[in-house]
């Protein structure tokens, strides 16, 4: 997997590499949901598939229990090795949720 | 320097008292609105609160990019700025701020006045809390509350009363209190957000968090009624320890509801922002989005250069021109419309929990050491007191609470005259909260108390008659109970209680007294969270 443009959230991976999303560190106080391709996530790894589409996207929501002092780290890759993509969410005061999406360029 | 101006008598008149109840009366026949306190922060709240966030994250990402660049920058750094805040802005790392500026500008379009009813009832949830106790307890002279709350400020507060309750002496007291590990956290620089992660990693630091202590200065003590901070000025000094406290909405016992909500509200409203993401990350939009990223960052960039405060103005200007990936307008735009309604959906859903949280039950115990003044001759020393306490809150109505307090107070030493017994008194009180719904501007919502005291002297005890001088407070039963009306000044985080308390006798006289109070209370927490996120 190779982030794009020096982004991590702009990825591309092989045709059959399997990404693994983690979400790698965080305080108690948050929570995550996942939408990959329009469809609900349970989290964990998928596979990248281009007869299925040629661009994956994955949106990852984070929902913040308190008004302040939350974050959370997600960390993707990719099972061919490559970039590891480390992406911060980090809590401002009085926000209750916050989202990132990923694309993943299929090559 | 802070000072404090004395009053030495605040009884008060058949005809004030009658205003002052009438007053009170009136507060109270709006208490029905009372639920609305804790309302769901609406999306306007969460557009400005992560426009608002935007400056920071620009100067993390210069930092990281060009930590060589000094702040404030200069013109010789625009491009540097430019390119910073541009990555900060790429529509893969805010789709949830570009689907709330959407909204933002489909709402303005719809119905105002459905956006006027939510904002008229925004609250301003920590000023609006009950269950803080920043100034001192009922036996310290200028006291307003007759029952001690059973929170106290996360790093520091202060308050300023003038007035007496159970004494018969009338004086200025100032109480500060305080949690001594949020307190070193602030000296070090360490943020109020980063603070509490600290103390969620390190189980000690948790523990020790539990304490926090008060220091409270009579300034009636000295010759002069300013407020020093002069050894001779402290009347007590308290430890407070929370024994049973779970109102923090990280606790474990609230893992099933955060779990509820992520499963159902929070992946519905998940699966909403998908649609306006997938349509803001496509090829298509591009070249309409990257015209407005150029204009935004060259804004952005002058107004952070110019350092004059106008940076987030600048934001929301650009934001509220945000333009639709859609191709239509953001009003005809239907999957804007069910992300709104999601995102409320789960912003409800998760004031629910936060509700729940706030009603969790609190038990405290409190250790105060009162420091009796110095006598002058032919005065008797008088023996320093130890108050022992346990403080029990619950919330039976929505936004309000429920305190008893539970006391007893002995002598430290055996008294030279008078007294037989090392046991002074005990005491119980109760305590009812409602907070009280207002539109006046500039001013929170009030908290209407309503509270009750019993005191049992089991002999007659020497004790305090003014600030120097002693006197006799006489065996028996003391009934005392208290209006109460607290006014918050919007965004300061100072209150203004005004309470009238009415007893069968006070503890030097065998006569009904009837007593005004008015003070005014600092929460440093308020300022701090705003100028130190």
């Amino acid at each position: 997997m190779q982030m794009r443009n020096n982004d991590e959230l702009d990825l591309a991976g092989q045709d059959g590499e399997t990404i693994a999303v983690k979400i790698t560190s965080a305080s108690s106080g948050t929570i995550n949901n996942f939408v990959l391709n329009g469809k609900p996530w349970p989290g964990g790894s998928f596979a990248l598939d281009k007869t299925l589409t040629p661009v994956f996207k994955l949106l990852v929501q984070t929902i913040y229990k308190t008004d302040s002092g939350n974050a959370c780290e997600i960390t993707v890759t990719g099972s061919n090795g490559g970039d590891v993509s480390v992406h911060d969410e980090i809590q401002a005061p009085g926000e209750a949720f916050d989202a990132a999406m990923y694309t993943f360029i299929v090559t | 320097m802070l000072q404090c101006t004395h009053s030495s008598s605040l009884r008060i008149s058949p005809a004030m008292r009658h205003a002052v109840w009438l007053l009170l009366c009136i507060f109270a026949c709006q208490v029905a609105s009372v639920g609305q306190q804790a309302a769901a922060p609406d999306l306007e709240a969460q557009l400005k609160a992560q426009i608002a966030a935007l400056p920071a994250e620009f100067q993390r990402e210069l930092a990281r990019r060009n930590p060589d660049i000094a702040l404030p920058p200069t013109e010789d750094n625009r491009a540097a700025l430019q390119d910073a805040i541009k990555f900060v802005l790429r529509v893969r790392n805010k789709p949830a701020l570009y689907a709330l500026a959407l909204n933002s500008q489909r709402q303005k379009t719809a119905d105002s006045a459905s956006k006027d009813a939510v904002n008229k009832f925004k609250a301003e949830v920590d000023e609006a809390r009950v269950d803080k106790q920043v100034g001192s307890d009922s036996s310290q002279s200028g006291s307003t509350s007759l029952t001690t709350k059973g929170s106290v400020p996360a790093i520091l507060g202060f308050a300023v009363e003038n007035g007496a309750l159970e004494s018969s002496t009338s004086g200025t007291s100032i109480t500060f209190r305080g949690r001594p590990v949020q307190i070193i956290q602030a000296l070090q620089k360490i943020g109020y957000n980063d603070s509490y992660q600290v103390i969620e990693r390190n189980s000690s630091l948790g523990l020790l968090n539990r304490f926090a202590f008060g220091i409270t200065f009579d300034t009636g003590r000295t010759n002069s009624t300013t407020f020093t901070g002069n050894a001779n000025q402290i009347s007590a000094f308290s430890v407070h320890v929370d024994l049973i406290n779970h109102r923090d909405p990280r606790d474990k016992r609230y893992n099933d509801r955060w779990s509820t909500l992520r499963l159902g509200a929070a992946q519905e409203m998940a699966n909403r922002l998908y649609v306006v993401a997938d349509l803001l990350t496509s090829d298509t939009f591009t070249p309409t989005f990257n015209p407005w990223l150029e204009e935004t960052a060259v804004q952005a960039a002058t107004a952070w250069i110019k350092n004059d405060g106008s940076l987030t103005q600048v934001l929301e200007t650009q934001f509220a021109k945000f333009p639709s990936p859609s191709g239509v307008p953001p009003s005809d735009d239907p999957s804007i419309a069910a992300f709104a309604s999601a995102t409320q959906t789960m912003l409800n859903a998760r004031q629910d929990i936060l509700s729940y949280v706030g009603t969790a039950p609190l038990v405290t115990f409190e250790y105060t050491d009162n420091k009796a003044a110095p006598a002058v001759a032919p005065a008797v020393a008088l023996p320093d007191t130890s108050n022992f306490k346990v403080i029990a809150e619950f919330t039976p109505i929505k936004g309000g609470s429920f305190t008893s307090n539970g006391s007893v107070t002995i002598f430290n030493s055996q008294p030279a005259t008078v007294a037989a017994n090392r046991v002074r008194d005990a005491q119980f009180s109760s305590q009812v909260d409602v907070p009280v719904a207002t539109s006046v501007p500039k001013l929170g919502n009030f908290v209407l108390s309503f509270s009750g005291k019993y005191e049992f002297i089991p002999d007659d005890v020497i004790t305090a008659a003014s600030a120097t001088g002693t006197g006799t407070a006489l065996k028996g039963n003391i009934a005392i109970g208290q209006a109460k009306l607290t006014i918050p000044v919007k965004g300061s985080g100072v209150k203004i209680p005004l309470s009238l308390t009415v007893s069968n006798r006070t503890e030097l006289i065998k006569e009904t007294n009837v007593r005004g109070n008015i003070g005014i209370t600092f929460d440093l927490d308020s300022i701090v969270s705003r100028l130190k996120p």
